[in-house]
């Protein structure tokens, strides 16, 4: 909930002021978690990785997105260091990684994979206490962790402590693996195409998951999708990879104004008419923001297509969508249309 | 059924020392097998060239037949349970190593994975999930090579080691059904048993596991120090070939030498194995003495044709061959002369009159021979009346105490027996006269390690009060009180001292 209140004071008018904002504190450095300077790589003389360039903040969930093949999980790995560059340097906090103690740099960064890799043999409370376990932390201590971390997605604990990661369904699973990630509170956290394996209802509870964690933790999280639509619905900010370079990087909403490429803007569909598209259906379905009769919206039909409304709400940022009798039924903004846009992909592939 | 009960009755305390001693043979085998290969294979998952050899080497080694793995160890480490317990884990290490290196590299990389990412180190990762997850396959590895190990430990009985093999060795021998089964019998259920107790241990933690084998460990070792400790105090050790007559000779060295010298304790090996098994233990010195044929000396031992078929002149030659060659000792012959015969039944012999080994060319097409491989390879026994008395048979190769079933049975018609034999009476044979004279004459005696006549001056006057004694006969009966009646040999060989007054 309080996700929707924070996105309404996100939306285009403030993204200017905060861009500005941002760009000052980038400029003093301080915010700055990671720094990607002329980062290369190549497999066997494959270049996979073009002089990359990037900067991750401190509170971000920074979402890298892009087609199969187009170097995210590579660029994510040489965060943690799995993978090393071949020239290029990355920074954390301000220091090069490779200047940090590998195991003081990883106890500082969670991880998250597609594969959930939950270890077979540990329970749930084992799996989710592994890292608190290995850096010692008092039995007692361990266990009010793990009983808090199930609560707080929705796991009573009593039921799924002592339960066998293969006795979990996918999406549980993929909650203890996060959980697992995040149970050190460690500053950064590298999730990598977490949810792609899920089915759709799945996937929707545990991107609100990832995104209640994050409003609470305040951490930063770089997060790796081929999947635009939970591009647009989780990130902060969004990175789009294509071929090995780094084609444009901001907020959903400078993407979806501004697709810099017509790569950029075929790849979020943003030239697609979009089939199911329901006005009504989405302002019912409780996709809008709350009504503020104060404010001078446009006020616009309900009747409105989806390709109509994209200038519309380029230009005027938030609407009222009023029926054919004038009644109005709600407002949107753009971040409403996203998150519809979304959650019909979502329900598409169950159709 | 009775009949097994009855020698599982009588030979109750044997068992037990057999099957504990079988147990501890494979089992020390299996422990330091499977801490060998396990350390191997978690060493070796980073290096996977490296870990393909050590794959292949252990498959060959594997591949070597177990008695011919115990032969080339006698000389390197002597008889007894060192090279049994270093051939069974030779033989264990293919399946653990194997299974163990197969566990750890088939665990899911997206595991190894997140567990680098996590900054665990590479003990923390075998601890907490690879071990963990290869545990199934790696038991199971260990009880493939735990019922590999109990059953090629019998052969540990042939090198002097032991266990539930001397019981299979001597109902072989002895052509006791009841003492095979039981052995055999014995060994399944030892295999069976443990093989289920092990795979219990697929469920413990690894901690678990490392104690429990820790303790073993140290169980074995403080057992073998304790051993080792006790056993100090030098003893003679005696062995004798597979047998009745061979354990009736040493428990009469035994007695005579114990008799005249209290302080000597003499250790005995009865059915210790086949002639060049205790021929290698003498010389690395595992034994010091055992009784030897003349004819065996010159023909096996220092491989020199024989001069002539006198007995005085054959014993003397063999005396000087084998000092000469090896430096060892050839006391005084017995009276007995236990040569090489080919025997028949009474009814085949009548049928076809049959009396001398140069009859058999008449015959030569229905003849249907049952001979030792020993026999079968000596210059001075097939391969010797092939060449003398020019015919060649039809031959089957079996065991020593097997081909008088198969004669008995009607499975082959000829075969070739020691003079001395009991079953010759039992099973109503008679033996064709070696006209050509071609088997040397075979005369008993002691053959002695170096150096022991001079560590023991009493040895040499004690074995020598049998010089000359013994007559065909008095060996016959005595064979047949331990064959056929089950006399322990030891009383028989006891018996035959008073009455002929040797022990005063
Ligand atoms: N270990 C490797 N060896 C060789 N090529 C690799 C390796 N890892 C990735 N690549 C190649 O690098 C490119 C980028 O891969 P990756 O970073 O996994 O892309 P993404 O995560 O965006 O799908 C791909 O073409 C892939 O085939
Ligand atoms: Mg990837």
């Amino acid at each position: 909930m309080n996700r929707k209140v924070y996105y309404c004071k996100l939306s285009s008018e403030t993204v200017n002021i905060s861009n500005d904002f941002i760009n000052k504190l980038n400029r003093s450095g301080a915010h700055i978690l990671l720094d990607f300077k002329h980062v290369k790589k190549s497999f066997k003389n494959v270049p996979v990785l073009n002089d990359f360039n990037l900067h991750i903040n401190k509170g971000e969930l920074f979402v890298l997105v892009g087609p199969s093949g187009s170097g995210k999980t590579t660029t994510l790995k040489m965060i943690n260091r799995l993978i090393d560059p071949m020239s290029g340097t990355i920074e954390f906090e301000g220091q090069n990684i490779n200047k940090i103690p590998l195991h003081d740099l990883r106890s500082q960064i969670g991880y998250v994979l597609q594969q959930i890799a939950l270890f077979p043999n540990m329970t749930v409370a084992e799996n989710i206490s592994l890292l608190p376990d290995l850096q010692k932390w008092p039995k007692d201590k361990q266990r009010k962790r793990v009983d808090d971390l199930l609560l707080g997605v929705g796991l009573p604990p009593e039921d799924y402590r002592k339960r066998m990661p293969s006795d979990l369904s996918g999406g549980e699973q993929q909650r203890i693996g996060i959980l697992r990630a995040i149970a050190t509170e460690p500053k950064l956290i590298l999730m990598d195409e977490p949810f792609s394996a899920l089915d759709p209802i799945s996937k929707k509870t545990l991107q609100d998951v990832v995104i209640n964690l994050h409003e609470e933790l305040h951490n930063t999280i770089v997060f790796i999708t081929h999947d635009m639509s939970e591009a647009l619905r989780l990130g902060t900010r969004i990175g789009i990879m294509h071929d090995g370079n780094l084609i444009q990087v901001g907020t959903p909403d400078e993407i979806r104004r501004a697709p810099k490429n017509s790569f950029v803007s075929e790849f979020f569909g943003l030239d697609q008419p979009n089939m199911h598209f329901d006005l009504t259906e989405m302002i019912q379905n409780s996709f809008g923001i709350p009504f503020d009769e104060t404010a001078d919206y446009p006020i616009i039909s309900a009747k409105t297509t989806f390709k109509e409304l994209i200038p519309i709400l380029a230009e005027h940022a938030v609407v009222n969508v009023q029926d054919d009798n004038h009644h109005i039924l709600g407002t949107i903004n753009a971040q409403s249309l996203v998150r519809y846009d979304a959650s019909m992909a979502n329900s598409e592939v169950t159709h | 059924m009775t009949q097994l009960m009855e020698t599982f009755q009588t030979h109750r305390s044997d068992l037990w020392t057999a099957i504990l001693q079988h147990l501890q043979i494979s089992l020390i085998s299996l422990l330091i097998a499977t801490v060998i290969a396990v350390s191997l294979a978690i060493w070796l998952v980073q290096y996977k060239r490296a870990a393909e050899i050590v794959l292949q080497m252990t498959s060959i080694l594997q591949t070597i037949p177990s008695l011919a793995l115990l032969g080339l160890l006698i000389p390197l480490v002597g008889i007894g349970t060192l090279p049994s317990i270093i051939a069974l884990v030779a033989y264990a290490l293919l399946p653990i190593f194997q299974n163990t290196y197969v566990g750890l590299t088939s665990i899911d990389p997206s595991l190894e994975e997140a567990a680098t990412a996590f900054g665990m180190t590479r003990t923390q990762k075998l601890i907490r999930f690879e071990l963990p997850l290869a545990m199934p396959l790696i038991i199971s590895g260990i009880r493939i090579a735990f019922v590999l190990i109990i059953g090629t430990a019998t052969l540990a009985a042939l090198i002097g080691a032991g266990g539930l093999g001397t019981f299979i060795l001597l109902g072989i021998d002895r052509n006791d059904m009841s003492l095979i089964i039981i052995g055999a019998l014995s060994s399944i259920i030892l295999a069976v048993l443990f093989s289920a107790l092990i795979r219990r241990f697929q469920n413990l933690k690894v901690k678990t596991i490392a104690t429990i084998l820790i303790a073993l460990g140290v169980l074995f070792a403080g057992g073998a120090t304790i051993n080792a400790l006790t056993h100090q105090k030098k003893e003679l050790v005696i062995a004798g070939k597979m047998g009745a007559e061979p354990e009736i000779l040493i428990n009469m060295y035994k007695d005579l030498i114990e008799n005249d010298d209290p302080t000597i304790n003499v250790t005995l090996k009865p059915n210790f194995g086949k002639t060049s098994f205790l021929y290698s233990a003498l010389k690395s010195k595992s034994i010091d003495i055992y009784p030897e044929f003349s004819g065996t000396v010159l023909e096996e031992l220092v491989k020199t044709p024989l001069k002539n078929t006198n007995k005085e002149q054959v014993y003397q030659q063999a005396k000087s061959a084998i000092k000469a060659k090896d430096n060892l000792d050839f006391l005084d012959p017995m009276a007995y002369q236990n040569t090489y015969a080919v025997a028949v039944t009474k009814e085949f012999a009548d049928q076809y009159h049959l009396t001398k080994i140069s009859d058999l060319s008449r015959v030569s097409s229905k003849i249907k021979a049952g001979f030792t491989l020993e026999f079968l390879n000596r210059g001075d026994g097939y391969k010797g009346i092939e060449k003398k008395y020019g015919v060649s048979f039809n031959v089957k190769s079996f065991e020593p105490a097997l081909r008088y079933q198969a004669i008995a049975n009607g499975d082959v018609n000829l075969i070739d027996a020691y003079s001395t034999d009991s079953q010759l009476i039992k099973y109503n044979l008679v033996t064709l006269r070696d006209d050509q004279h071609l088997f040397p004459p075979y005369q008993g005696a002691p053959l002695i390690a170096k150096g022991i006549l001079k560590k023991y001056p009493t040895v040499k006057k004690s074995l020598n009060k049998l010089g000359n004694k013994i007559s065909d006969t008095d060996m016959q009966e005595m064979n047949y009180l331990v064959d056929v009646k089950n006399v322990p040999a030891s009383k028989v060989a006891h018996d035959y001292l008073t009455k002929h007054h040797l022990l005063d």
